[in-house]
């Protein structure tokens, strides 16, 4: 009874402390909604309105109707350029992505029944842009040398099999619909680490660090005592990031609330505890903000899966990233907003956070002072 | 004759405030590691993850054909490295279950009929393809390499069928892709880590600096010497910049030297244009610093700038995807510039007609910090 009542001193006592020094607040309330608004706007892999060159050497009616097939897509606006250096300047200037050359002897080998030849330049440095307006051109080719070729006879109206796709949870798929709840786990790691990184050793470098061990009060009381507000500030920034996901930027939101809560908690408890324990390591706020920023920050953006596919990354790496719990938060908000309550795999991945969340909170507690 | 002397008595205590400040630095043995190691260990660990190739998909099947040419259209899939494995289920809910628990990102589902139709003239046979939404660009890029792979194994059923009598239609198509022939996500990111880098680098040693000496109260010996603000954020920043230039060269010569990341233009030039950067995002950075009273405010400044900047500096997402309000607000961020510098200087041999509207800007907003530095720092000393 004791302990439950010094522990609710310590909240209390934090309490009135994040009240009163405004900064906690503003990385509660300001900070996540700042960076929501900004990513969910910002980033995108869609690549819509990608502007191509079409330099036709060739200005013959053949030319003109391949030309004039590429004009009709709503993610390519194709620009007329008649000659190769011409489209090829542009395309060194960045103004367009991709040039497509029709060469000039292209509907002489046409009518002599040969396969007319096309060229595609991108710029290679922009590796995904480069394959999709690849891909993209390529299709539209193989689609109006069939429809020529069917006309003359030649070619049947549509492939020997066709395929259908079909995209579950995200039928246009829209890369939004998944960045979005992706850098929402992102943005809530920062927080929850941000909130916590410098409590400790805050109180270490003003000397109330001491008055609060001339107390009566014990590890668990001191490590929760400051933890339980925190998580709590986390938990509400969590919830009306959920509110900003689904009503501003319009990601569907299938599953329960009660599914993001439990979510949630889980993975702000850890975010919270990897703060504390920075805290309690560091005794120096300038240390534990360097070493927040920098395990915080970078590792969540480029491990968790957000915008890099882990799928793709080298077998070590994977298994590094089993150990941020980003990853798995992550995979649980992309599920529960566009997806549903799917338990089996929320468990799996709440179960793995959990277990990272165990060794920090030993970590954290053995690190949390008992005396001076 | 005494302007000179003013000019010189300046210099020196600017020097002076140099060296105390690197003291300061390279005295404490945790500011040394973080200046080393966390750049080190993050470009070793990040050079092979930042990728947006999809590769090993895990690909689940679901094959209500005991026919041969079933047999023989998955294994067009099976050849293709981008397929991990494919795992066979039976019945649609199974495989279903398995799509929406993760263990497969996509499905490909066979119809009864699909021998037969293959066989048989005059018809199209259909496959279906399920993918999984919450990964929405692998989705994206997935659904187009199964699309080649159908066409192109459709050519051959049609070639087949009609007996020789009408002809292969041969994509036609030659790419060429500048630059960057192999479309190597490793060419294409390790100059961009560079630029990632240093920018939290150069965040690190500024952001703290002015609130970290109003904190432990070193703020009013400042306050008593005879330099003067300018003189003070002048030592700050020269002295910062000397630190995370020694930092980013670090990174630029493993990035070269030790992945073998090939350079096309001019070290010097990549030397120059991550000096002026890091000039201009460390007086952000100290700006930050003299707004702030506390270092936990600092430090909210520090997280509220540079995410943000990190993330719309056209990195990973491209610039261009953003609605324009906010790429008329990216016109502000330094990281850009940077990063369009470090991608054209590592990747083409950049012309200096192209550099310099990146480095004009990084003029611009390294000069207008420093002054706002400097005015914030003065108001604090007052």
């Amino acid at each position: 009874m004791k302990r439950l009542e010094r522990l609710f001193a310590i909240v209390w006592k934090e309490w009135l402390q994040v009240f009163r020094d405004p900064s906690a607040l503003l990385v509660a309330f300001v900070l996540p909604a700042v960076m929501l608004f900004l990513f969910g706007y910002g980033l995108s892999l869609d690549a819509t309105d990608v502007r191509i060159g079409a330099a036709l050497e060739d200005s013959s009616p053949l030319a003109r109707s391949f030309y004039n097939s590429l004009d009709a897509s709503k993610y390519f606006s194709a620009n007329y350029y008649s000659s190769r250096s011409e489209a090829e300047l542009a395309l060194r200037n960045g103004e367009i992505r991709a040039v497509v050359v029709v060469p000039n002897d292209f509907s002489q080998k046409v009518g002599r029944g040969e396969t007319g030849t096309i060229q595609i330049l991108t710029d290679g440095g922009e590796t995904n842009l480069s394959l999709i307006a690849e891909n993209y051109l390529t299709a539209a080719f193989a689609k109006w040398r069939r429809a020529q070729l069917y006309e003359t006879g030649s070619a049947t109206k549509s492939s020997g099999v066709v395929l259908e796709t079909k995209t579950l949870y995200n039928t246009a798929q829209i890369s939004r619909n998944s960045l979005t709840p992706g850098s929402m786990g992102m943005i809530l790691a920062m927080i929850g680490t941000l909130l916590t990184c410098m409590v400790v050793a805050r109180e270490w470098e003003r000397g109330t660090m001491e008055a609060t061990l001339a107390t009566s009060v014990g590890r668990f009381e001191l490590f929760f005592g400051k933890l339980i507000p925190y998580f709590l500030l986390g938990l509400v920034a969590a919830l009306y990031s959920a509110l900003m996901t689904r009503y501003l930027f319009h990601v569907p939101f299938r599953g329960s609330l009660l599914a993001f809560i439990y979510a949630s908690s889980a993975f702000l408890l850890v975010a919270t505890s990897q703060g504390l324990l920075i805290s309690s390591i560091c005794r120096d706020q300038n240390l534990a903000s360097q070493i927040a920023l920098l395990s915080s920050f970078l590792p969540n953006y480029i491990l968790s899966g957000v915008i890099f596919e882990i799928d793709a990354m080298p077998q070590i790496l994977q298994i590094i990233t089993y150990v941020f719990p980003a990853r798995y938060y992550v995979v649980c908000l992309q599920t529960i907003f566009m997806a549903g309550d799917i338990w089996p795999l929320l468990n799996r991945q709440i179960g793995c956070i959990a277990i990272i969340g165990a060794i920090f909170f030993v970590a954290a507690i053995a690190k949390t002072p008992r005396r001076l | 004759m005494r302007k000179v002397s003013v000019m010189s008595g300046s210099i020196r205590r600017v020097w002076r405030l140099i060296l105390k400040e690197l003291l300061i630095s390279f005295g404490n043995p945790k500011t040394r590691l973080v200046l080393i190691f966390p750049p080190i260990m993050q470009l070793i660990i990040f050079a092979s993850a930042v990728t947006l190739d999809v590769k090993n998909v895990r690909t689940g099947v679901y094959n209500m054909d005991s026919g041969v040419e079933a047999a023989a259209f998955l294994k067009a899939f099976s050849t293709k490295p981008i397929f991990k494995e494919l795992r066979y289920y039976r019945g649609h809910d199974e495989i279903k279950r398995a799509l929406e628990n993760r263990e497969i990102f996509a499905a490909i589902i066979v119809p009864e009929d699909f021998s037969q139709k293959v066989l048989a003239q005059g018809e199209t046979a259909q496959i279906q393809l399920l993918l999984d939404g919450r990964r929405a660009n692998a989705a994206n890029i997935l659904g187009g390499y199964a699309s080649a792979i159908v066409q192109t194994y459709g050519v051959d059923v049609e070639v087949a069928k009609s007996g020789g009598s009408i002809e292969r239609i041969a994509p036609g198509v030659v790419p060429r892709r500048w630059f960057n022939p192999n479309l190597s996500a490793h060419n294409a990111f390790m100059p961009c880590l560079v630029c990632l880098l240093a920018t939290t680098v150069g965040m690190i040693v500024s952001s703290q600096s002015i609130a970290r000496e109003r904190e432990t109260g070193t703020f009013e010996q400042l306050l008593v010497s005879p330099a003067s603000p300018v003189e003070i954020v002048l030592g700050k920043t020269i002295s910062a910049v000397f630190l995370a230039t020694i930092s980013a060269l670090m990174i630029t010569a493993i990035v070269i030297w030790g992945f073998r990341t090939p350079l096309q233009g001019s070290f010097w030039t990549v030397l120059a244009t991550l000096v002026l950067f890091l000039t201009s995002i460390i007086s952000i950075g100290l700006m930050i610093s003299a707004l702030s009273t506390t270092q936990q405010q600092a430090t909210l400044g520090m997280f509220l700038f540079l995410p943000p900047a990190i993330m719309l500096s056209g990195f990973a997402t491209p610039i261009e995807n953003m609605p324009s309000w906010l790429q008329t607000f990216t016109l502000l961020n330094p990281v850009r510039y940077e990063m369009s510098l470090m991608r054209g200087l590592f990747l083409r041999d950049m012309s200096i007609n192209s550099i310099i509207p990146c480095v004009v800007p990084l003029i611009i907003i390294a000069f207008l910090s420093f002054s706002a530095a400097c005015y914030m720092f003065k108001r604090r000393m007052e």
